[in-house]
């Protein structure tokens, strides 16, 4: 006993010498190139975003391209007839929808300003305790006003990263512009860019290139398409369950909320955030908190039983743990938006390292 | 030829070498009945590469990923021994190919290949084979059609050798 006491009282001698041991080098590069590749993705966050973009797109029109030329069209013919229609479906999007979404982005934003400018700081905090006060059943008001005005913050925050995404990233014509041309050049001469990416390459890495970036823009493809499907029918389905509930900014908020689907394991969270407060602050009755979460557990459920496969395909095994790790980096790094795109960009990350340890276990380099 | 292969890689003269690349690729026999269309689509997915004499194009035990053509130059079929020397089985000259099963088996090279001198080389390596496949179905079948006439060729030779080497083995055990 005196011995364990008089061990457990010496300081333990750690010493991390990675050179000693080139095991632990595996550990160290993942870990640098991470860092670095976090510092970069901060700094070109707009680019980044809309490579991400660009690749959804192209992904999401890659098969319908493919399936024309397996019925004998012209590869640019068939290129060109689908990038056709991919611009006629955003088009009739933007004016249908385009309307009322920036009547319900003005009416958010005159609700905002209404409340900054007419009551002040008064609004603000008349806001808080009224949510605070029906946050009774954690029975202490001080946590209830804490929690309600972090709970706010968050919001605001979220307000501010969605303007500024939306002005900066697709209301830009420039930036809108170059994506459409990307998208078109991307689905054209993917193929031979890969070409060219492996052409550059030193013939010892050839064949493992080849292989290698075909696993990752086939795995990339996948995941990206499969949760373009999970968006489109959520954001519907979300849309019209607020639609029938009578939320304002029901299209807004479905979007969200179908957006926050792709997020494994806290998208519904996520996603039910805004439209609860938003639920609240309009009925101004606790009831309705019971029937929005009531409408996210029953889309959530019914999304797991019929999307299953697509869920299954696209979760790429990242455990909760390091799902709500990547979930904060992408949170301090971009604000809000960042949780939307931390898991995509974690995936790519997580896809080539993959390509580059296999590499290393399987061939001579 | 080009000296530098990493260099000769990167500002290699595609255009030109296009037709030369269609007349390499229509005397092997997995292309000899494909016309020019057909061919062009094979030539938009192999990768013409430039290699120093000695230098390794893939060892044994790496997974396969495709198949070479010899354009120029000559390649040595080798393997390599416990002693780690190197024990050669063959050399490829102008128009031979080697590893054709890795494009339809993911299974590890049985052999070492070496550029016997400053070689050029035109690789077809499976990803690009299954994406010819999905995209144009027919000339992918046809394609896969000639390999397996090909894979069956070698096996009847191969069956050919083995009972000729039982009966040897019989033969010389009744000596015995």
């Amino acid at each position: 006993m005196e011995r364990s006491e008089k061990h457990m009282q010496e300081p333990i001698a750690f010493r991390f010498s990675p050179w000693k041991n080139p095991a632990n080098l595996k550990l160290i590069l993942p870990l640098i190139v991470g860092l670095l590749l976090t510092f970069f993705l901060s700094i070109f966050s707009t680019f980044f975003f809309i490579a991400l973009l660009m690749l959804l797109f192209t992904s999401v029109l890659r098969p319908f391209v493919v399936h024309l030329e397996k019925r004998g069209f012209n590869t640019i013919g068939a290129i060109i007839l689908i990038y056709t229609l991919f611009l006629l479906v955003i088009a009739l999007l933007f004016l249908l929808i385009a309307p009322q979404i920036s009547d319900q982005l003005r009416e958010m934003t005159r609700l905002a300003n209404q409340l900054k400018v007419n009551s002040g700081q008064h609004a603000l905090e008349k806001f808080i305790s009224f949510f605070a006060a029906k946050l009774d059943f954690l029975g202490s008001p001080v946590l209830q006003q804490r929690l309600a005005a972090q709970y706010f913050a968050v919001f605001v925050r979220f307000l501010q990263g969605a303007v500024s995404f939306s002005t900066t990233i697709l209301l830009s014509p420039l930036h809108v512009a170059l994506l459409g041309i990307a998208v078109f050049f991307l689905l054209k001469d993917g193929a031979q860019l890969q070409k060219q990416i492996i052409s550059a390459l030193p013939n010892r890495f050839l064949e493992f290139s080849t292989i290698a970036l075909d696993n990752i823009v086939n795995t990339l493809a996948h995941y990206f398409r499969n949760h373009f499907i999970i968006l489109v029918t959520c954001t519907v389905v979300y849309s019209s369950a607020f639609y029938w509930l009578n939320l304002p900014y029901y299209i807004l908020l479905g979007f969200l909320a179908g957006f926050a689907c792709t997020i494994p394991y806290f998208g519904s969270i996520i996603g039910a955030s805004p439209a609860l407060l938003v639920g609240l602050y309009t009925f101004k009755h606790g009831a309705v908190l019971f029937v929005l979460i009531g409408v996210f557990a029953a889309v959530h459920f019914v999304n797991m039983l019929i999307l299953k496969q697509l869920h299954e395909t696209t979760s790429h095994n990242i455990p909760p743990l390091y799902t709500l790790v990547i979930l904060l980096a992408g949170y301090t790094i971009w604000g809000f938006w960042g949780l939307f795109f931390a898991m995509p960009l974690a995936i790519c990350f997580v896809t080539i390292l993959k390509q580059l340890m296999w590499g290393i276990q399987n061939f001579h380099f | 030829m080009k000296q530098d292969s990493f260099w000769g890689n990167i500002f290699a003269n595609r255009s030109n070498g296009q037709t030369e690349t269609t007349q390499i690729l229509k005397l092997v026999p997995l292309f000899s009945q494909m016309n020019m269309t057909e061919l062009s689509e094979f030539n938009k997915i192999v990768h013409i590469r430039y290699f120093k004499v000695d230098e390794p194009i893939f060892w044994e035990g790496e997974p396969g990923v495709g198949m070479y053509i010899v354009k120029s130059g000559s390649v040595a079929v080798c393997k390599i021994t416990a002693e780690k020397r190197k024990e050669e089985l063959a050399i490829l000259r102008h128009g031979d190919f080697f590893g054709e099963l890795a494009l339809i088996d993911e299974g590890p090279r049985t052999a070492t290949c070496i550029a016997h001198e400053n070689s050029e080389i035109i690789g077809l390596f499976r990803p690009d084979l299954m994406k010819l496949l999905e995209r144009k179905p027919r000339l992918g079948n046809k394609f896969l059609f000639r390999l397996s006439i090909l894979l069956g060729k070698r096996l009847v030779k191969l069956n050919k050798e083995n009972k000729e080497l039982r009966s040897q083995l019989e033969n010389s055990q009744i000596l015995l």
